[in-house]
């Protein structure tokens, strides 16, 4: 069982002397969802690969529950901008990809996948190919695919970016229900303001040059329907998130 | 779009592909039988079109054995050519060093005129069909292996990523990744491929093969010149490009069964 992820002192540097990240400490709870928002080139990507082990830090350490290393690594799963998905395969298949991978028997991974399929809203296209799909249902294909291993921790990297907005918000509200239905942590990126504070439990700020973490929020709502990003309150968060975003970049300026 | 309006545009997208090259062909046929009717050169310069057909139709047995022969030594070649090809195309584009130090020999080897070489394969396989297949090979294999090293190579690195985080073993990212994404490439290395072992298995023929009761095609070549039979020549000339029209056509068709649902080239 996931309990903590511990972020200590994270920094990353590339060959050429660029700091993608300076810095970087934060502490996510078992089973948060968490969401990192800023402009490009702030460092939440580059902070995303190294809570998933798929970059190295140059400095500070991840820690899951107090301890780092593969050994400690949790169950986790990725989904990027772009679905990713293998254009000569079903829907189903693709989605079946990483439990065939893993050696699961045939009937098993069908059936997960299949599951998984009907939870995301797709069960009538399991037997599509990517290509017969819009970009939202894509996207729907590569959540079921990340979750269809029964992840611990998921890190979502500007997963709706390329979508239209009706489709976004109508995943956002997807990955907030998949997320309270299956309680695995949940690690954002975003650059829209709007859906960091509509999907965030908390909202971490980040900004240029070099990247580093700004401010941090945790909206408190009520309700999260869509009526939610129509009312005063929301509007109050947004701006309070905006508000910390221009001045970091005000002070990044001076 | 419904069935029947979809079974329409195909048909339509056939006859789009057939009639121009079809037009073309005829109105070239015209134009040489006209020709030869206003020049009237000597039948052994330029034997007329109706010449050339009226030799297919006296030799036809001649050169249909020789169409099957050549065919299947080509074809054999070929699919020899298609399994080295795509082997070391995999094998060189899953190691960096043996790329290095094999892809440049394999080019090299490559400019190496086979018509240069295809008398040592004489020596090597001997007389009759393995110097046909050989040289049927050695002419084909670069096309499909550039092709499916360059299909590799090409890999959407953010796949392979995907991969990567999935854990996959080597031999899984290649087969369920790596080779699927290089079919299209490889499927046009052998499409020039196809046409390249029929080249290869008549140089084949013109050193290594020898006459019997049948002559493969470049048997049939070399003795239709030393009879002075022009019309003949160029009627096994015909069925030679017909053997290798045939083998493109199958590839071909191998190919859009592969790709018909997901890749724009087959469409």
């Amino acid at each position: 069982m996931l309990q903590r992820i511990e972020l200590s002192h994270l920094g990353r540097v590339y060959e050429d002397g660029c700091v993608a990240l300076a810095g970087a400490s934060l502490e996510l709870r078992a089973g948060s969802i968490t969401v990192l928002v800023g402009p490009s080139g702030c460092g939440k990507t580059t902070l995303l690969r190294l809570i998933g082990g798929l970059d190295a830090p140059t400095s500070g350490r991840v820690l899951f529950h107090g301890a780092e290393g593969l050994l400690v690594q949790p169950r986790t799963a990725f989904a990027f901008q772009e679905p990713r998905l293998l254009p000569w395969r079903t829907v189903l298949a693709n989605v079946a990809l990483p439990l065939e991978l893993a050696g699961v028997p045939v009937a098993e991974r069908a059936e997960r996948a299949t599951a998984m399929l009907k939870r995301v809203g797709l069960g009538n296209a399991a037997r599509k190919l990517p290509g017969q799909l819009s970009g939202g249902m894509r996207m729907r294909a590569s959540i079921a695919r990340a979750l269809v291993t029964a992840p611990q921790l998921l890190l979502l990297d500007e997963p709706f970016g390329a979508v239209d907005e009706i489709a976004r918000h109508a995943l956002d509200d997807l990955l907030r229900s998949l997320w309270s239905e299956l309680g695995m942590t949940v690690v954002m990126v975003t650059h829209s303001i709007v859906e960091a504070t509509y999907v965030g439990e908390r909202v971490v700020v980040m900004a240029p040059a070099p990247g580093r973490i700004v401010a941090e929020f945790s909206p408190q709502f009520m309700d999260r329907s869509s009526a939610l990003r129509a009312t005063p309150e929301f509007a109050a968060v947004t701006a309070e998130v905006l508000r910390a975003l221009g001045e970091a970049m005000v002070e990044e300026h001076s | 779009m419904n069935e029947r309006s979809r079974r329409g545009s195909t048909v339509r997208g056939s006859a789009d592909a057939i009639i121009p090259p079809l037009t073309v062909v005829v109105v070239l046929l015209l134009v040489w039988q006209g020709a030869v009717s206003l020049f009237a050169p000597s039948e052994f310069l330029v034997p007329a079109p109706l010449a050339v057909a009226r030799a297919m139709g006296e030799s036809r047995n001649a050169l249909l054995a020789a169409a099957w022969m050549t065919g299947s030594s080509a074809a054999i070649g070929f699919l020899i050519a298609a399994f080295i090809g795509v082997t070391l195309g995999s094998m060189l584009a899953a190691s960096r060093f043996l790329m290095r130090g094999l892809y440049p020999i394999a080019t090299l080897l490559q400019m190496v005129p086979l018509v240069a070489i295809a008398p040592l394969l004489v020596v090597w396989c001997g007389y009759g069909v393995r110097t046909t297949i050989a040289s049927a090979v050695i002419v084909s294999v670069f096309p499909v292996l550039a092709a499916t090293l360059d299909g590799m190579r090409s890999t959407d690195p953010g796949l392979v990523e995907l991969f990567a985080i999935n854990r996959a073993s080597r031999v899984q990212r290649w087969w369920k990744l790596e080779l699927p994404w290089a079919i299209p490439s490889i499927v046009t290395g052998l499409r020039i491929s196809a046409g390249l072992s029929v080249i290869g298995a008549i140089v084949g023929e013109f050193v290594g093969a020898f006459a019997g009761d049948q002559s493969p095609v470049g048997i049939l070549i070399v003795s239709a010149i030393r009879e002075n039979r022009t019309d003949l020549v160029f009627a096994a000339v015909s069925v030679a490009a017909m053997v290798g029209f045939a083998l493109f056509g199958m590839v071909s068709l191998v190919g859009w069964m592969l790709l018909r649902r997901w890749h724009a080239s087959a469409a």
